[in-house]
């Protein structure tokens, strides 16, 4: 037993991914089918409690803690890992690059190593582990450009080249804002443990708002202060919270066919388990978490691209479980956790339908498909089970789990956020319940089932959706097992006649809605099309404004001429002073303030390798 | 099927034989039989104790008539949000390289945004 506490759950994950490369396609499969299973055992036979530190300097860190709130994550990334693998176990035939399954496994151990971390430290090598993995989940695809096999040779090289630079583009974009993530957690921790000596993961509340407990504090000076709101902004961003969002809807649909379904399961709700254990309670959440369920569902409406349909679904799904960590009370944060465990299995599976018919067709633009229900039966009716588990029909997993945090906004007397919590669920069961599906599979057949030959999915995706959606019908019916390993033990249950009615009333009114609309020609049709978000401020903003500075620069110089030359030795003597040992920047620093200036140093770096 | 069947992307091939989904019959059985579920359901608050957290949640069919307000309310505004967000499909590509084809896609017929 000794040796199974020697280190964290993760780690095995980690670790055998590395093998991934080196072994043959079937003992492969098997390797990598064998890995989340021994990982999971590893974990369940953890006993509560379990702990291991190392000292660090003055410093304990603990780099495996063990209670329930991991314990449930913990779980359900497992889940994901093996359904994923099972989903790409097709991967391989004559297809030699394992840069995929490789970084995947081990993204799937960052993000349950995080979960089990006991201090800032342990959660922020984690934390970047997961951003620097998850990168190659989209990078994958410069390798393998293509989603339908055969689709590559009906490309021209140029085109080719296009898609690779998009991709190469994206992937970038999406890391930098990862790492970004990453280094307010770091700088975060520093101050943290400035302020209270220690670097413990507890929950923190925040300065200056009702949350806030001083008595945490040795010091309490700007540093200390700000530390609660650096980790709360890299968790923040991992979260998708509004305005900080734009990389979800920007990165997820550019993975491959089985990356994104990767993709979809750890890194945000990491970030809720995250705050769950850090931020419970601060009510600075509720809104936040509202304002997540309600605008991405108008964004979802007019989007193309089903599997961007998806990613902002999975935004405004987030919002429901920070709303729950916001409220902070046990029946919320059991929602919370409930809601992301139940998520995670039915958003993966929506995300592998929709894969299904990208390895298939080739696209999932919504403008182009249509009809494949015929073609695609059973592929179909798994996505129609993730679409009303998500759009939480009685009976279903979403059901039992997102009624908690409603419940508990209204035993909070939120009455705007429950109101707009039900706007919101009548919104998933527009975009998730029915426009995946009916634009998919139903809707005008735009022909391409017929132009591709296409064929029901392959077996081994088909028998991850089958389990996925197995398990979506189970926990709705029998949600005990899922309850039983929530954090807290509050006796609930979800089937009483006013919830089972007034749920039904407002799926089927609202899917009365859309029949309505449809008919008086209303709904708005998918259209081939761009729809600018916060990412616009990256991608093309800030871009411009740099071209109009440099511009604007290179003119001034041009106009100076030799004055520029002599500015520019005058700046750098200057620099000199200023950073050699008598100067501003040249004494030393106590390491709080030296850890934001390399943050913000970096943070400058990565900005102008971006541009 | 003529190119024109559907109004904004033209059909990409011809579609296969029309399934059970698509029936006429379907189409107009589906909406009767959705209608009288939802009214069913409403009037079914008149046969339990409902004991909702706020008194409005015990108006006759309250979760029913938000839920269609709020998803009329949801797609009208949607729909109008594209003339606010919406852009032509290769809308980034032509900033992200500035050669001729790219410039050529940007201008691609298909495109029903503005620039």
């Amino acid at each position: 037993m000794d040796l199974l506490q020697a280190f964290p759950p993760g780690l095995i994950l980690v670790v055998g991914a590395l093998l991934v490369p080196l072994l043959s396609l079937q003992l492969r499969r098997a390797w990598m089918l064998l890995l989340p299973l021994l990982s999971l055992l590893h974990m369940w036979l953890l006993p509560e409690s379990a702990s291991l530190t190392w000292q660090l300097g003055g410093a304990t860190l603990e780099w495996m803690r063990v209670d329930g709130l991991s314990r449930i994550f913990g779980t359900v990334f497992h889940l994901a890992a093996l359904l994923s693998v099972v989903y790409a176990l097709h991967l391989g035939r004559g297809f030699k690059h394992t840069i995929e399954q490789t970084a995947a496994l081990m993204y799937a151990g960052c993000a349950i190593g995080a979960a089990f971390s006991g201090d800032l430290l342990s959660l922020f090598v984690w934390w970047e582990g997961t951003a620097l993995t998850s990168v190659f989940l989209i990078w994958c695809r410069l390798v393998q450009p293509w989603h339908r096999p055969g689709e590559a040779e009906e490309r021209t090289a140029a085109e080719t080249e296009k898609l690779r630079r998009h991709v190469r583009d994206a992937g970038m974009r999406y890391l930098v804002i990862q790492v970004l993530s990453g280094m307010l957690l770091l700088t975060g921790a520093a101050f943290w443990y400035h302020g209270t000596g220690s670097f413990d993961f507890v929950r923190m509340g925040l300065p200056g708002t009702a949350a806030f407990d001083a008595s945490q504090f040795i010091r309490v000076d700007w540093a200390s202060m700000a530390a609660p709101w650096f980790v709360f902004a890299a968790f923040g961003i991992k979260a998708a919270f509004p305005f900080l969002h734009g990389w979800l809807k920007d990165a997820y649909p550019e993975g491959t066919v089985t990356s994104t379904v990767w993709l979809s399961a750890f890194t945000t709700k990491l970030a809720i388990y995250a705050l769950a254990r850090g931020f419970a309670g601060n009510e600075i959440l509720i809104p936040i978490g509202a304002a997540m369920t309600a605008f991405p569902v108008f964004y979802a409406v007019i989007v193309n691209d089903l599997r961007r349909v998806l990613s902002y679904s999975l935004n405004n799904q987030l919002g429901f479980m920070v709303v729950g960590v916001g409220i902070g009370t046990e029946l919320a944060i059991n929602g919370a956790a409930a809601h992301a465990f139940a998520h995670i299995i039915y958003k993966g599976l929506l995300f592998m339908s929709m894969g299904a018919v990208l390895y298939r067709v080739g696209t999932t633009k919504g403008s182009e498909l249509g009809g494949l229900y015929k073609r695609m039966p059973i592929t179909t009716l798994f996505c129609v089970v993730g679409a009303m588990a998500i759009s939480a029909f009685p009976l279903f997993s979403g059901f039992v789990t997102k009624s908690m945090i409603l419940t508990a906004a209204a035993d909070g007397h939120y009455t705007i956020t429950f109101l707009v919590l039900l706007f919101a669920s009548a919104g998933v069961l527009d975009h998730s319940g029915i426009k995946v599906p009916y634009f998919a599979f139903f809707a005008h057949d735009q022909g391409l089932g017929r132009k591709h030959e296409v064929k029901e999915a392959p077996l081994n995706m088909l028998i991850a959706m089958g389990v996925a959606a197995a398990l979506c019908i189970g926990i709705g019916v029998f949600p005990a097992p899922l309850y039983a390993l929530l954090p807290y033990d509050v006796p609930y249950s979800a089937y009483d006649p006013t919830h089972i009615v007034t749920q039904l009333q407002l799926l089927l009114c609202s899917i009365g809605a859309f029949v309505f609309l449809n008919k008086m020609g209303w709904y708005p049709p998918e259209l081939p099309s761009v729809n600018l978000d916060v990412d616009w401020f990256w991608r093309r903003g800030g871009p411009r404004l740099v071209g109009v500075f440099s511009r604007s620069l290179g003119k001034t110089r041009a106009l100076l001429g030799d004055d520029a030359e002599g500015t520019r030795v005058g700046a750098l003597a200057h620099a000199r002073r200023v950073f050699s040992p008598p100067g501003l920047l040249g004494e030393p620093w106590p390491t709080g303030s030296a850890a934001l200036w390399a943050a913000i140093l970096l943070g400058v770096m990565l900005v102008m390798g971006l541009g | 099927m003529s190119h024109d069947d559907h109004p904004y992307t033209g059909r990409l091939g011809p579609p296969d034989p029309p399934g059970w989904a698509e029936s006429a019959r379907l189409a107009k059985v589906l909406p009767v039989v959705l209608a009288g579920t939802c009214i069913l359901l409403i009037l079914a608050d008149l046969l339990y104790h409902k004991h909702g957290h706020y008194d409005f949640e015990e108006w006759l069919g309250f979760h029913g008539f938000y839920g269609f307000a709020s998803f009329v309310f949801l797609v009208l505004v949607a729909t109008q949000m594209r003339k606010l967000v919406m852009r032509g499909p290769h809308y980034y590509d032509a900033s992200d390289a500035s050669d001729a084809s790219d410039a050529s896609d940007a201008s691609d017929a298909s495109d029903p945004g503005g620039h």
